[in-house]
């Protein structure tokens, strides 16, 4: 049952629409004084309020209709998915080419609603602080247009019914972050950071766009719901491509999508140096919004992954990994933002073992609590650079708790959220993923594998609490350690900063709640569970399962202790990340550390770890200085020698040579044309004059053969004397006068069946000139006339 | 008329024509001064008149009496001496204003 609503293109239209004022009346409106005028408050107050008006629209079509059908659902039973279809909107028809019909159309439903809230909520609060932070900026209201904009195309994104739209948003978003990335231009290092991640980025893209066309290739439709029709679930599940399902070709290339946005191994490296962009930018983009529609995406194509438990591990095993390489990465970090963007990759990580092993709610959970406290993080690190005078250097901070008191206690309960600490939201969106993962098995994967992945989580686990606190205590605790003139101009931000601040911290506190732990013995309310029942292939529910005959994954419900048990392990991991984190670093940057960099084994691996495993150092040597090297020979050797050397300059200088040699001749001297003009009227005589001489025959009856002599057309012919020698004595045998216009028949007859050479002569009547031409005759048999003719 | 002149063929003249329009041609062709070059022309003109006498002679069979040939070597005649009026005017004034007549260095129009 799919429920129209007429208002729902207004939710990305809106923010739209003020992307449009702003970058296109605004930004030419307002002169770039860099002071807060009129038009800046316009600027403003029109992107906040496109984005709030489209979060106020949000919840109404969230609490009104889908709510609705949502309780109906409920009340009718969970085997009948097809009761909660959504909102859909088709606007118009896009691309009809053939089978393919694609609309712009738009599709609420519970998975795209729990995203229109996070983008449009959290939004509002960055557009917000964002005035404050970029207060003074010149390109204000391109900034505020940017952002807009992004907006626009994330919402494009989640609530695209149809990959193709879908793939509109993907598109836009990856745009607006390149844009706003390198926001700062001026240098080349931000220009860089945005060129790369566009790079980056675009890799992803094209597996993903390679992805759409498998899929429509395979299953001969591109919009969600046909896309989970038997049919084409039958295409995915039963089509076999090089010993694996389609579904798992099409999903890899997906996961490969998800991999350039979401900041996975391999295509990571774009999303540290994304932090050139302004700080909300990043809270935004880099944290709470883009770099989750991967996960996003693939708990959208949760139906195509159920079917291939190969693509499932692969995705789980890459975000387990890089989940702890980022968080280890993080150790070494002293930039402020750099340390909250490698654990940004990290906690994706996360998510992506979440919907690797079929946990898709729990990987949307994390999403949910991640994008609250990373924001809120990202706002807070924005804030103290704000008071450090735009320096992110952690090593010249400390002591900032009296002086940034609300942004001190909002970082502490991000931090807290993040390191998985009870109650606060990354302690239950976190454990249960870990919870999710020690549990996980399915077909075909190595025995172990869920306790791999567990065991490899937990220790990221550990890490982010370690670094997160790291982070802490080297901020906020211990003495200053900035120069006097930064020292002497700390102060707490503006209330448009600090407020959106503490309502993400009052988020990031309860927000878990909506995801307590499943436990057999006390039935807790599990509201994001049930709300995202009907939109995800949902393992933990089997009668939804068997209505979609998926294989089974999961080894169904843990007990409660074993849930409890999980529970108190990742607390504990936790906790002793802060504590390690405390005695290392307390008070501000301790000799321990420094001391245990000095030693031989310890200084290798910060070495190794300060720089990053060397990826970036890898990629240059393996990817870009081939390529650079390939970009040399093709400008040295290509453009310059072949295209500018030999086709460019060679085809100029051939007609020079050859305009000279025309030159000698038009040099205005009449006699040199006359030169020609005599040379011309000499050969056209000598062609004219020369005959074309020549003789036809053809066998008659018996051995008599007729000649017709072929004198061509020169004047000579007139009055010529022709005569024929049949029999090689050179006397003629034959001899006559040959007149124009009359056919000169010769009649012979030879002694019998053979070859003879014949000799015609003829003599022009003027000159006296002789031309003399042989042929062989072939003379045959009685039985085969034959005809022959040679000039 | 002597006998020898009816020895002559067609072909006695024509190599005469021959020749002469080829000292004709060389002359145009080789020699710089406008007055030379243009008793060169003459030359190329009159061969071209015995050749016109000669096939008028040689080829005119019962219509001898017609003298086409001939009436058409006098109109050459007329041309050649029109042309050659026209042409040593412009020479001759050519040659007061620049004191000399070299086709060669008569370049004003060239570039």
């Amino acid at each position: 049952m799919e429920k129209t609503s007429k208002l729902l293109f207004l939710i990305p239209l809106l923010p739209l629409a003020g992307a449009f004022l702003n970058l296109f009346v605004w930004r030419v409106l307002s002169p770039s004084t860099g002071r807060l005028r009129q038009s800046d408050k316009l600027t403003h107050y029109t992107a906040i309020l496109s984005v709030l008006a489209a979060f106020v629209l949000s919840c109404y079509l969230i609490g009104g209709p889908l709510w609705e059908q949502f309780n109906v659902w409920r009340k009718l039973g969970e085997g009948k998915p097809e009761i909660m279809g959504g909102l859909h909107q088709s606007v118009w028809t896009w691309i009809e080419v053939g089978s393919l019909k694609i609309n712009l159309a738009f599709r609420l439903d519970t998975l795209s609603a729990v995203m229109l809230l996070v983008i449009t909520g959290i939004g509002t609060l960055i557009h917000i602080y964002s005035v404050g932070y970029m207060h003074g900026e010149k390109r204000y209201p391109a900034y505020f247009g940017y952002l807009n904009l992004f907006t626009g195309m994330m919402l494009i994104l989640v609530l695209g019914d149809s990959l193709p739209v879908m793939f509109i948003g993907w598109e836009g978003v990856g745009l607006c972050s390149y844009l706003l990335i390198g926001f700062y231009f001026d240098e080349d290092k931000n220009a860089n950071a945005g060129r790369k991640a566009f790079i980056a980025n675009r890799v992803g893209d094209f597996a993903f766009l390679l992805g759409i066309c498998l899929l429509f290739y395979a299953t001969k439709s591109v919009n969600f719901a046909d896309l989970q029709s038997a049919a084409s679930i039958s295409a995915l599940k039963d089509t076999f491509v090089g010993g694996e399902r389609m579904a798992f070709m099409i999903g890899l290339l997906f996961f490969i999508g998800a991999c350039g946005k979401s900041a996975q191994i391999p295509l990571y490296v774009w999303l540290p140096d994304a932090m050139a962009g302004p700080t909300p930018v990043s809270a935004l983009i880099h944290a709470a919004t883009m770099v989750t529609a991967g996960v996003y995406m693939i708990a959208r194509m949760s139906f195509l992954y159920a079917h291939s438990t190969t693509a499932m591990a692969i995705v789980a095993g890459i975000g387990a990994l890089t989940a702890l390489f980022a968080a280890i990465m993080a150790f070494a970090q002293t930039d402020l933002k750099k340390v909250l963007a490698y654990s940004t990759v990290s906690q994706l990580g996360f998510m992506f073992v979440g919907v690797g092993i079929g946990a898709y709610t729990a990987g949307v959970f994390h999403l949910i609590t991640h994008a609250f406290f990373k924001a809120g993080l990202f706002l807070a690190a924005g804030s103290v650079m704000h008071a450090m005078s735009g320096s992110g250097d952690i090593t010249k901070m400390g002591g900032l708790r009296k002086l940034l008191p609300r942004t001190h206690i909002s970082f502490l309960v991000y931090c807290l959220a993040i390191a998985g600490i009870v109650p606060f939201a990354g302690f239950f969106s976190k454990d249960e993923i870990l919870a999710g993962a020690f549990g996980a098995h399915a077909e075909g994967w190595a025995p172990l594998y869920g306790k791999f992945l567990w065991a490899v989580l937990s220790v990221a686990a550990l890490g982010t609490a370690f670094y997160m606190f790291r982070l802490y205590f080297l901020v906020f605790s211990g003495e200053n350690r900035a120069d006097a003139e930064t020292k002497s101009h700390i102060h707490e931000s503006p209330y448009s900063m600090t407020i959106p601040l503490l309502i993400l911290a009052a988020f990031a506190t309860v927000i878990g709640l909506i995801g307590l732990p499943h436990l057999q013995g006390v039935h807790l309310p599990t509201i994001l569970h049930d709300w995202l029942a009907p939109s995800l292939v949902n393992f933990e529910r089997p009668s939804l399962l068997d209505a979609k005959g998926l294989p089974s994954v999961g080894e169904g419900h843990a007990s409660d202790a074993m849930t409890l048990g999980l529970m108190g392990v990742a607390l504990v991991v936790g906790m002793v990340g802060i504590a390690a984190a405390y005695a290392l670093y307390g008070r501000g940057p301790s000799a321990k550390v420094a001391k245990m960099c000095e030693t031989e084994l310890g200084g290798e691996v910060h070495r190794v770890v300060y720089n990053k495993f060397y990826v970036d150092e890898l990629y240059e040597a393996s990817i870009l200085a081939p390529f650079r090297a390939t970009a040399r020979f093709l400008y040295e050797v290509v453009d310059r020698f072949l295209i500018d050397g030999i086709i460019v300059n060679g085809s100029a200088y051939i007609i020079d040579v050859l305009s000279r040699l025309a030159r000698w001749f038009q040099n205005g001297q009449v006699q040199r044309y006359l030169v020609g003009v005599v040379i011309g009227g000499a050969l056209i005589f000598y062609f004219a004059s020369s005959p074309k001489l020549g003789f036809k025959y053809e066998q008659k009856a018996g051995n008599l053969v007729e000649f017709r002599p072929d004198v061509g057309e020169g004047m000579d012919a007139k009055g010529a004397l022709i005569e024929f020698d049949f029999d090689l004595d050179g006397e003629p045998d034959h001899s006559a006068s040959f007149v124009p216009g009359q056919d000169m028949i010769v009649p012979y007859s030879f002694g019998g069946e053979g070859s003879y050479k014949v000799t015609m002569t003829m003599t022009d009547s003027v000159f006296k000139k002789k031309y003399k031409v042989t042929r062989t005759v072939h003379v045959k048999g009685p039985d085969t006339g034959r005809e022959g003719g040679a000039q | 008329m002597t006998s020898a002149f009816y020895d002559l063929t067609v072909s006695h003249f024509l190599i005469l024509a021959a020749a002469l329009f080829m000292i004709g041609v060389a002359g145009v062709l080789l020699r710089r001064n406008a007055i030379i070059v243009m008793m060169s022309i003459e030359l190329m003109l009159n061969a071209a008149n015995i050749t016109i006498l000669a096939f008028s002679r040689g080829f005119a069979g019962e219509h001898r009496a017609a003298f086409q040939g001939q009436t058409f070597a006098l109109i050459v005649i007329a041309i050649a001496a029109a042309e050659a009026a026209v042409g040593l005017a412009i020479v001759v004034t050519v040659f007061r204003s620049r004191r000399h007549s070299d086709i060669d260095r008569l370049t004003l129009l060239k570039n």
